[in-house]
């Protein structure tokens, strides 16, 4: 008799927290406890479109998460592609932004658990640090470099190289060198970031002042992020630029190739 | 409450400009000051949604780490929560749908919890406009006088990106 008097209480107190409050015509506000961590509740509508039911965030989960994720950093690279993979594990459309979950006849307990659970998974996205999910870009790019100079036939591949005469203290390295000659090196450099941006501008001032012979290849995570000014003074000294590593992955073989035949 | 000197064109700046493919709409205005530390205003607006806005002040420390001190928030189609306030059993635990202000507190950095946890009702304002209006007014902003370049800008170029 104590534990069915403990399972309804349970019950009641769970379901309590629940709430539905009409808001327009076939249109309602889910209350849900679940919240972000600023307090504010997730945002959770019930509503009709055409013959169904759906569930939908009208957008405010993309919005609360760049309060912290200012620079839509929640839109590209390592979150964006978590973001997707919860997407599809729920069955959550994103619709320009808005999360909406259509609900299965009948089943809105499972589809709103479901719906919260995955917003709980999104919202936990903004806590992977910033340097924690652009260091994957280094991964990468090591990777696709060593794979891609292999498929071209290039042997020799360092990462990290500094200039053996000239730089005892190990200062300006290189992202990827290719290729030992001095005279046909290759400098690849991968830039995640504006600081990386920056960095690589004075390593290949540093290296032209020390009259070295070289050609270089910029791979960007996005180009399109980098600083307009510390873009153009790269633009000075660097050669060849690829603005992702997607374009890097189909471009980089024949540009090993045309930079060795020079 | 450090002064927070506003450039003359600020709210061109923080004007919206209309992306048709993103719901949520973004700006941001960099504050930079003489002793290295900058404050970023930041302004959201749901489109999908007409009373879910935000207006944000965060000050960013010379270690490059950010602080969301105030945020002016719409009435977004849910509730909120002051958890620290629940904790201690206090009467201001729950905000119904509502115009809120989150406010930084000492009590929630030394609970651990996000410093802007904390969130009252706000009177105030019913709009995006009342809500800037009132960051404006109640964080330090300094508007600028006629004609007169109040501070040494960053370069344009440099934060438009």
């Amino acid at each position: 008799m104590v534990s069915q008097e403990i399972i309804r209480a349970f019950k009641e107190s769970a379901c309590g927290e629940i709430d539905l409050s009409s808001s327009g015509l076939n249109r309602y506000l889910v209350d849900v406890p679940f919240t972000f961590t600023d307090g504010d509740h997730f945002v959770v509508i019930l509503r009709q479109e055409d013959q169904k039911w759906v569930l939908s965030d009208e957008g405010h989960t993309f919005m609360h998460l760049s309060y912290d994720l200012r620079d839509k950093e929640y839109e590209k690279g390592n979150r964006r592609k978590k973001i997707d993979e919860v997407l599809a594990q729920y069955q959550i459309e994103d619709k320009n932004g808005e999360l909406i979950l259509t609900i299965p006849e009948g089943r809105y307990g499972d589809a709103l658990f479901t719906f919260v659970q995955a917003i709980t998974r999104i919202t936990d996205i903004s806590f992977l640090e910033r340097e924690l999910v652009k260091d994957t870009f280094r991964e990468d790019f090591n990777a696709l470099v060593a794979n891609k100079s292999k498929e071209v036939g290039i042997r020799n591949v360092n990462f990290g190289y500094t200039h053996p005469t000239f730089d005892p203290q190990r200062k300006y390295p290189i992202d990827a060198r290719l290729n030992g000659s001095p005279s046909q090196q290759i400098f690849v450099f991968g830039i995640g970031n504006n600081d990386q941006c920056q960095t690589a501008t004075i390593i290949l001032y540093q290296w032209e002042k020390w009259q070295e012979r070289f050609q270089s290849i910029a791979i960007f995570r996005d180009q399109t992020e980098i600083n307009k000014t510390y873009l153009a003074r790269f633009s000075d000294v660097a050669g060849r630029q690829l603005s992702s590593l997607d374009s890097a992955k189909e471009r980089l073989p024949r540009y090993f190739t045309e930079l060795l035949t020079r | 409450m450090s002064a927070k000197p506003l450039p003359p064109n600020w709210e061109s700046r923080l004007r919206f400009v209309r992306k048709s493919q993103e719901n949520v709409e973004q700006r941001e205005l960099s504050i930079p000051l003489s002793n290295g530390h900058e404050y970023i205003l930041f302004l959201r607006r749901n489109k999908l949604s007409p009373l879910d806005f935000s207006i944000g002040l965060v000050f960013k420390d010379s270690d490059g780490m950010e602080y969301l001190l105030r945020r002016h928030n719409g009435a977004h189609p849910s509730k909120h929560t002051n958890e620290y306030e629940k904790r201690k059993g206090l009467p201001n635990a729950k905000l119904p749908v509502c115009f809120h202000r989150h406010i930084a507190t000492e009590r929630y950095q030394t609970a651990g919890l996000r410093i802007d946890g904390y969130a009252e009702r706000a009177n105030d304002y019913n709009d995006l406009q009342g809500a800037q209006d009132a960051m404006i007014h109640e964080a330090g902003f300094i508007l600028p006088r006629d004609g007169g370049l109040q501070y040494r800008m960053l370069d344009e170029e440099e934060e438009e990106n």
